[in-house]
């Protein structure tokens, strides 16, 4: 239910602007910061990111603190975040760098797809 | 993304792990493809794992699978790895004089075979010095 309301917020951005769902991209990061399900979480990342990457990043930064995160995010929200990467680098290769180690992490992921995806994203 | 051989040995090192532990012949396929993919440009990098490569081939392997992996192997063969291959193909005649060539195996067997004398043929032409190690079992 919440990862769809989610979507649908996504969507209402996509067709009318920024303007109609300025005030709720405090909403999002909220929720993605205590949200218990993995679906919800992916989706408030993947919008969030969309909306305003910086935020999105920063949040990533603060996840990857933690002792074991990869072990902790859960394989979708690994994939969601190795997408955004890839597009971030292909946006702007001069962050490449930055971003390498990340996917260098994810490499340690126990889920084969997870896998699958990083070891295409760094060749 | 990248050039850097360190970051392309975790891709491939990913790559054979993956083939290691999926058992579904799809994934190991697509896998694969991904690797020979990679040998376009990195050939040099993926010899250094041409052991984990040979691994994958074995006795229940669907033929395509095999097939993939005599093509890579075929391509990746160097003077520095010559020796491994060559005890691999001595290996792997003796099995496919063993398989069962009746009934329902017939044209899965002859095809392996096929295979195998095609990619035997194509490095005894660059390396000369491997032909007696394979003539013997190939005479057998």
């Amino acid at each position: 239910m919440r990862r769809n309301a989610i979507m649908c917020i996504y969507a209402v951005f996509q067709n009318f602007g920024l303007e109609i769902v300025d005030n709720c991209i405090d909403e999002i990061e909220n929720i993605l910061i205590s949200e218990s399900d993995i679906s919800t979480k992916r989706n408030a990342f993947l919008v969030l990111f969309n909306i305003e990457n910086e935020r999105a990043l920063k949040y990533l930064a603060t996840v990857l603190q933690a002792e074991d995160p990869i072990a902790e995010m859960g394989d979708i929200f690994q994939l969601s975040v190795l997408e955004m990467l890839r597009k971030l680098c292909r946006e702007d290769p001069s962050q490449k760098s930055k971003h390498m180690n990340t996917i260098f992490m994810m490499s340690n992921s126990k889920s084969s797809s997870v896998l699958f995806e990083c070891a295409s994203t760094i060749v | 993304m990248t050039t850097a051989p360190s970051a392309i040995k975790v891709a491939i090192q990913s790559f054979l792990n993956l083939l290691q532990e999926q058992n579904d012949n799809n994934i190991k396929i697509i896998v694969l493809d991904k690797i020979l993919e990679l040998r376009k440009q990195y050939a040099k990098l993926i010899e250094d794992y041409i052991t984990d490569i040979l691994s994958l081939i074995k006795d229940d392997g669907s033929l395509e699978i095999n097939q993939k992996v005599l093509e890579l192997t075929t391509m990746l063969v160097s003077p520095r790895n010559i020796k491994e291959v060559r005890a691999f193909l001595e290996r792997e005649i003796a099995r496919a004089c063993k398989m069962e060539d009746h009934g329902a195996q017939a044209t899965i067997t002859n095809e392996y075979r096929y295979l195998l004398i095609k990619s035997i043929n194509q490095i005894t032409q660059s390396y000369p010095e491997t032909i007696p190690t394979v003539l013997s079992p190939l005479m057998a």
